[in-house]
């Protein structure tokens, strides 16, 4: 096989072999040639080739033409002819550690040093005439980025004033601003500076216009000035480069408002007019210019100022020696002025006066009383003395961009993607219709709107529905599904004895358990499933998350109350965020943020930018398969393979998801995540894990999943083959989670609907109408029933989002009413034409889940302890703890134990179990509870001994076998046949048959008999104990008709 | 390759076809597109392997902390002779701590057997068996440099997220031979860095993860420690309720109508009443001849509780247990020898050199090492600077195992790191390989044992893993 492989290679690379004349006109016969052919095409060829060659470009790096490799792969240019030391082949084959290439086995020095002389005489390439290899669409490049202190910008780079580098509180003064430019022009409060007085400071916000990040607020009156002792040295007519990141208010009580000035301020003798460069806004005629002296203006002219006014900006201005103009230029957010004015800046075309004065320094805002300076936030200026070239000014703006969160409407041209009319039209991306039910043939069977639909396709497969389930099953099924827990019998009786009609019956009963708090309690649990909720961070620190159980209770809540769909959607992304929350409300929706801190977080990272990305990526994960049935998760590394998600769509996303922090201090991520106190006006502070914002982030995507290897921009906004191709990306100054939330939660996104609806059905039928409940895409199956499900998300809609009709809608159906069969004992037709009995044509056998088998045996025992929610999880788990972060008490519950006697002793419902991550308890596990370190859409159905041997040995089914056992043994009936009797129909809901009773009679006798010691009470309860085990043993009780 | 006979070798879906009587299991697991173990399939039936195997079973060795691999497997005659002097290049990006100079390693190092293989004078024993063994000096376990996550890189193939462990693949790809015990056991497991999560089964069904016997935090029983083993009540009285819940689930059965996963479950009442008897059986160490026991060190002393851990994972080889994980972990053994590195290293090597070495000598003369595969890990080396004057820290850039059994090479070593043990120089073996080629041994083709999960196919090895076969034989 290798041998193979590298024969291919070889042969490849021989075609390019024998040559006569080089690609820069060399021809083989030369020293340079032979050199190559004997020493480096080898080379190449037996180190490199096998994974960057013709068969496989790692990397996107390919090493057998020339061209490609001047070219490189993913990290750049992987050789600079003649520049050895520039050459990233040759960084990585002497390198150590994770970047050495090969990776395996190190170059030789020998061939270390050939590889070096190669690169060093000009990367001679002898080739065949006529195999001109073709360039690679080097289309998703962009521009470099480019730091303002970048090798190749040091130099010139002259002030550098960054709002982010202040260490003052937030609305403190800022007195001084120093010079990250390493020049010491630390700018100083003026007036003080010059003229001996003390000047008013602008302050620090931490939370700015400039999309929130950190800023320096000025108004009128406030200024900042470097000490004219130390001049930027930009004397005389000077090149130079002025960057300003920040934003503007208009304010015409002043004329002028001076912004920036290089130079000395004012004309001796002539206040009025400064001997400087001056970047000023002419608030009379909402206009930007650059002024030098006395008139000597270059302008971009009347309301040019206008588009400054409502956005945070990037505004360059650059000046070539000489007259105003043309050497003056402008940019807005990467834009010239020729794109955003339609011109080019028009003034006087004489020189500039400045160059008379030989003392020079740098001031903000005003630094004299003549000068009112200006009113608004800035967060970043840079000064350089040169005109950078564009791909500098390009690469610079780039990296503000990131930094800022300023959009660049230039840098996201790339980010559009088209699709194609098939990948537009694609079932699920379709907008939901409301189909007219179809027409069964035996209208009789109707009941709900979903059995037209199920009937219709029913007959047109030759099968017939099932005949009706007899009423204890019914009433079992329903309680079961809607609420977790087994009818009384008295329930069972009360139904039996309605005398209206199965359906009538069946409402009541349904209104009566929609009512109950325990349908919540029931339901959440399936919700909890898919958002991987759990109680600690899991891996390696594994720290309790003390305050989750109020995401748990938030979701109980909502859902007893029948809070709309849509808000459930919208609190859970962005319940912050939503404006006019008040009290209780305003706390509900913050906790339901706390959707997005349940994921599991790694604790040793070293790279903790990476860590908030592994972050980012289950909060999009969950977002995308829990509300959208889709698996953006996929495109981090790769447009997604299947589905029409480009890389680009998830850094978009992903950017928003950004813009929110989820950990207090980013070194020690996974102890120190969000838990702060809310308050809220009425109420008594609470402590919440929630996320709060950060600021805008503009992401990269990053190529293969490396952020180390960005590529294009990717601009906060939601996934475009369903949103609009390159539609507007976000402005907002706050994430974005608000705006995508209500994207998703809207009536008109095809899937929220759709995908809520399919769950719902999932768990009253067994299986989704698509049974992928979380995978909606091309990868995921197709609907059995599409109208029907269009139909029911379109009903659920009109509803107001509400699931309790949903419920109603679902179970009041003749569709689940249906009697449920045995597998394999159906009719052969049946069997033959829909063996998975995806048309139901019955109802399936339901298996009860984990947390409905426990909850069933206590219950049937008398031992369930009905207690609500609250902070019990959470502070057994806290107190049970190890200290792993003294900064702040964190605890990892590793001593809590998958069979911790609290998980058996605990007598409440298991929705209020802890739910530690890697030490789930024993009965659940085993039973195939939802493992929360992921998300769950579908669990498991296992049948393994390890499950019966927890239900022969466990000390928890036989305490309650027990309880239950004394429960008959102490009821006030006739005798020991009514002692059974009532065990059968607490424990299954029916009488025993006569057959049973016999039998069940006759091994209590005989148990009597085995027990060789103890009082005739202590045994009889011993023989009861084994029987009442038995039943909780019984497939009839973990497995619904 | 000799096959037992009475294991049917079942290519997995037809196994669960014949499971689930042709009603559709197969079918729905199919057209599930996600893969989720379908109704009343048994997942632990025995399951062909990709091509022939090599090997039947693993036996992991693992040894927590870190050991460093300068003062056992890696001998560096240079960076004795410059000890004390600085590290002559770079030292790596990523690191735990702080370092200092170079440090000699305090141990001679040792010619044995016929291969003349050098290895330190700490493990005397496995010296006697190294004609066995293959040692491969050029593990890199990439940027891993704490505990946390480099174990779950070596248990899981990822350092961070949540993925299924070796042993659940195994018994994911291959089911179990004996269906009256657990498919992967893990003997003392820590319950820290990682935990569970070092033998879970992640998105995997939830009976491939391993059952743990102890914990790192006391010794290791000597009664049988499996959960709900031990019957509740006397074998006389369970046999009568399990008779009368026959009885009742039979009545039930005719009722609903036949059903694969009613007809599974009823089975596994029965197994799991003779699972009962058939653990305990295991267990017991005192079936064990002297020799035997004293051929572990079993008996009082530093190595009577490993050696009685090598000793039941010979047992539970023998009896079919697919992977079985053998671990001297945190608190009570732990090789992290920040400091105090000569009293650290030499008290565990004296607690795990003969019962190593008398597990492969047991399991040669028992006719189970040709079709076993024994591994030695742990989940980073330590550097060949010091740390203090005498200690070592975290180093996953270079460090050393030991593979032995069927289808291994012994006597040999594979790989080389630069004379100061700092980086790999020849043949680097990165954890994704390692797992490749365990799989590869087993018969399964790391590319191709994948799962469906969340819309993508997963892999032990994600998209890299190459099988070392330069070491095969």
């Amino acid at each position: 096989m290798i041998a193979t492989a590298g024969l291919q290679v070889l042969l490849v690379f021989s075609l390019n072999g024998p040559a006569a004349v080089a690609a820069d006109g060399e021809p083989v016969a030369t020293k340079k040639g032979q050199f190559f052919e004997s020493k480096i095409r080898p080379l190449l060829l037996t180190r490199c080739g096998a994974c960057h060659g013709a068969r496989k470009q790692e990397g996107k790096l390919r090493v057998d033409q020339r061209e490609r490799l001047i070219q490189g792969g993913g990290s750049g240019r992987a050789i600079v002819p003649g520049k050895p030391g520039d050459s990233l082949l040759l960084k990585r084959v002497t390198s150590r550690g994770d970047q050495q290439m090969p990776p395996k086995t190190r170059l030789t020095d020998a061939e270390i040093t050939a590889l070096r002389q190669w690169v060093a005489d000009g990367a001679t390439w002898p080739k065949a005439t006529g195999t001109g290899s073709r360039r690679e669409d080097g289309s998703d490049r962009v521009d470099e980025v480019l730091a303002p202190n970048a090798a190749e910008l040091l130099k010139s780079l002259k002030l550098w004033l960054r709002a982010d580098s202040l260490r003052v509180d937030d609305g403190g003064a800022v007195v001084v601003w120093p010079d990250s430019s390493g020049r010491g022009h630390d700018l100083t409060v003026t007036r003080g500076v010059r003229e001996g007085g003390t000047g008013t400071a602008p302050v620090l916000v931490h939370k700015s216009r400039i999309n929130g990040g950190p800023g320096v607020r000025f108004v009128h009156g406030n200024g900042l000035a470097a000490s004219p002792d130390r001049s930027l040295g930009l004397t005389g007519d000077a090149d130079f480069t002025v960057v300003l990141v920040g934003q503007f208010d208009y304010d015409k009580s002043q004329r002028y408002e001076s912004v920036l000035m290089v130079g000395n301020p004012a004309h001796v003798g002539n206040p009025g007019k400064p001997l400087s460069i001056l970047i000023e806004l002419e608030t009379g005629k909402k206009q930007l210019d650059l002024a030098g002296g006395h008139s000597h203006d270059a302008s971009m002219g009347p309301g040019s100022a206008q588009v400054l006014y409502d956005q945070p900006n990037i505004l360059v201005i650059t000046r070539k020696k000489g007259p105003w103009t043309p050497g003056t230029r402008f940019w807005l957010n990467g834009e010239s002025s020729q794109q955003v004015w339609g011109r080019d800046p028009v003034g006087t075309s004489v020189l500039p006066d400045i160059q008379m004065r030989p003392e020079h320094g740098v001031a903000l805002g005003s630094p004299q009383q003549w000068s009112a300076g200006f009113r608004g936030d800035l967060a970043e200026v840079i000064v350089f003395d040169r005109v950078l070239s564009d791909r500098q000014r390009r690469g610079l703006e780039a990296e503000l961009s990131v930094r800022h969160g300023v959009v660049m409407p230039r840098l996201f041209e790339a980010s559009k993607r088209e699709f194609t009319d098939v990948e537009k039209n694609y079932w699920a991306f379709r907008p939901v219709k409301t189909p007219p039910p179809p027409k069964p043939k035996n209208p009789g069977w109707t009941i709900s709107g979903i059995d037209p639909f199920i009937q219709a396709r029913l007959e047109t497969a030759g099968l017939k529905p099932s005949s009706r389930a007899d009423r204890v099953s019914l009433i079992r099924r329903v309680t079961f599904d809607l609420i977790g827990l087994p009818p009384t019998p008295e329930q069972i009786d009360a139904f039996l004895a309605d005398k209206r009609s199965d359906v009538q019956a069946l409402g009541a009963v349904v209104d009566r358990l929609l009512a109950s708090p325990r349908y919540g309690e029931r339901w959440a649990r399936h919700w909890l499933d898919v958002v991987r909720y759990a109680e600690s961070t899991a891996n390696d620190g594994n720290a309790v998350m003390r305050y989750a159980w109020r995401y748990r209770d938030y979701v109980i809540k909502s859902l007893n109350t029948d809070k709309p769909y849509n808000e459930f959607v919208i609190e859970q992304l962005a319940g912050d965020l939503l404006p006019g929350k008040t009290g209780q409300d305003r706390v509900d929706a913050v906790v339901a943020t706390g959707l997005l801190m349940l994921g599991p977080k790694a604790r040793a990272e070293t790279d903790t930018e990476q860590s908030r990305l592994d972050i980012v990526a289950d909060q999009l994960d969950v977002t995308g398969r829990a509300f959208l049935g889709l698996t953006i998760g996929c495109a981090r590394c790769h447009d997604h393979k299947f589905d029409s998600i480009p890389t680009v769509d998830y850094y978009s996303l992903a950017s928003i998801f950004r813009s929110t922090e989820v950990f207090q201090d980013e070194n020690r991520n996974a102890t120190m995540f969000q838990e702060w106190n809310l308050e809220v006006e009425g109420l008594k502070p609470v402590m919440v894990m929630a996320p709060v914002e950060f600021r805008p982030v503009t992401l990269r995507v990053h190529r293969r999943g490396d952020r180390k290897n960005p590529g294009i921009f990717a601009p906060r906004r939601f996934l475009q083959v369903i949103a609009g191709e390159g539609h507007k990306p976000l402005r907002t100054s706050q994430s974005g989670r608000l705006e995508l939330a209500r994207w998703i939660a809207s009536p008109e996104n095809p899937l929220t609907a759709r995908v809520l609806v399919n769950r719902v059905w999932q768990n009253h039928f067994g299986t989704g109408l698509v049974a992928t409940s979380d995978n909606f895409g091309n990868r995921g199956a197709l609907p059995s029933h599409p109208e029907l499900l269009d139909w029911l998300a379109a009903d659920f809609v009109k509803n107001g989002w509400s699931i309790k009709s949903l419920h109603r809608r679902l179970v009041l159906s003749s569709t689940y009413m249906q009697a449920s069969r045995g597998a394999i004992a159906v009719s052969a037709a049946a069997r033959k034409i829909d063996p998975d009995n995806r048309l139901l044509w019955t109802m399936p056998l339901e298996r009860l889940d984990a947390e409905a088998l426990r909850d069933a045996v206590l219950a049937v025992s008398g031992r369930l302890e009905l207690t609500p929610g609250g902070s019990e999880t959470g502070e057994f788990l806290y107190e049970r703890g190890e200290v792993i972060d003294k900064k702040r008490p964190t605890f990892r519950p590793n001593r809590v134990r998958s069979d911790d006697p609290f998980y058996t002793e605990s007598r409440r419902r298991s929705v209020f179990l802890p739910v530690v991550r890697n030490a789930m308890p024993d009965i659940l596990s085993l039973f195939d509870a939802a493992d929360p370190n992921g998300i769950v859409a579908r669990r498991n159905d296992t049948t393994v001994p390890s499950q019966s041997l927890f239900l022969l040995n466990h000390p928890f089914v036989l305490e309650n076998s027990r309880a239950l056992a004394g429960r008959v043994l102490a009821a006030s009936v006739v005798d020991d046949r009514a002692r059974i009797t009532l065990a059968y129909r607490l424990a299954l809901g029916r009488n025993p048959r006569p057959a049973e009773l016999e039998r069940v009679s006759g091994f209590l006798a005989a148990s009597v008999d085995g027990e060789k010691t103890g009082t005739p009470k202590e045994k009889r309860l011993v023989a009861w104990t084994g029987f009442a085990q038995t039943l909780f043993c019984r497939n009839e009780f973990l497995y619904l008709k | 390759m000799t096959r037992n006979p009475n294991i049917p070798m079942l290519h997995r879906r037809r196994a669960l076809g014949r499971i689930a009587c042709g009603f559709g299991a197969t079918a729905a697991a199919a057209m599930l597109g996600e893969e989720s173990v379908a109704a009343g399939v048994d997942p632990m039936a025995p399951r062909r392997s990709h091509f022939a195997p090599r090997v039947k079973r693993v036996i992991f060795l693992f040894l927590h902390g870190g050991i460093s691999h300068v003062d056992t497997f890696d001998e560096k005659p240079e960076l004795s002779r410059r000890s004390g002097q600085a590290v002559p290049f770079e030292k790596p990006d990523f690191e735990f701590a702080v370092t200092g100079n170079l440090l000699g390693s305090p141990w001679k190092f040792h010619s044995h057997g016929q291969s003349g293989l050098r290895i330190s004078e700490l493990f005397p024993r496995i010296g006697s068996v190294i004609d066995d063994i293959c040692v491969v000096n050029s593990i890199s376990g990439g940027n891993e440099v704490s505990h946390g996550p480099a174990c779950l890189r070596l248990n899981t193939g990822d350092g961070v997220l949540n993925r299924p462990s070796l042993g659940a693949w195994t018994l994911y790809g291959l089911g179990s031979e004996n269906r009256d015990l657990p498919g992967f056991i893990t003997l003392t497991p820590s319950i820290y860095h990682g935990g569970t999560q070092n033998f879970g089964s992640a998105f995997l069904a939830a009976s491939f993860q391993g059952t743990s016997i102890g914990d790192g935090n006391a010794e290791f029983p000597r009664t049988a420690a499996v959960s709900n083993v031990e019957p509740a009540r006397p074998r006389d009285v369970q046999r009568r309720q399990l008779d009368l819940l026959a009885a009742a689930n039979r009545d039930h059965l005719l009722e609903t109508g036949a059903d694969a996963r009613l007809e599974a479950r009823i089975r596994a009442f029965e197994t799991a009443f003779r699972m009962q008897t058939a653990i305990p059986e295991v267990f017991d160490l005192s079936r064990e001849s002297k020799e035997t026991l004293a051929l572990y060190g079993i008996g009082g002393g530093p190595t009577d509780e490993y050696g009685r851990e090598c000793l039941l994972a010979r047992r539970l080889a023998e009896t079919g247990v697919r992977f079985i994980q053998v671990n001297h972990s945190y608190p009570r053994n732990y090789w992290d020898a920040h400091g105090g590195l000569r009293a650290n290293h030499g008290k565990n090597a004296m607690k795990i050199d003969q019962p190593i070495a008398g597990l492969i000598t047991d399991l040669k003369r028992r006719g189970l090492f040709d079709d076993t595969l024994v591994v030695l890990g742990t989940e980073f080396g330590r550097t060949p600077a010091a740390q203090g004057n005498d200690g070592r820290d975290h180093h996953p850039h270079a460090f050393s195992m030991l593979l032995a059994g069927g289808g291994v090479r012994g006597g040999m070593r594979y790989g080389r790191t630069d004379d100061f043990g700092y980086y790999v120089a020849e043949n680097k073996v990165s954890i994704p390989d390692l797992h490749a080629t365990i799989l590869h041994l087993l018969g399964l083709d790391h590319e191709r044992l994948t799962f469906r999960h969340a819309g993508r196919d997963f892999r032990l090895t994600d998209v890299e893993g190459e099988v070392v076969r330069e070491i095969l034989a």
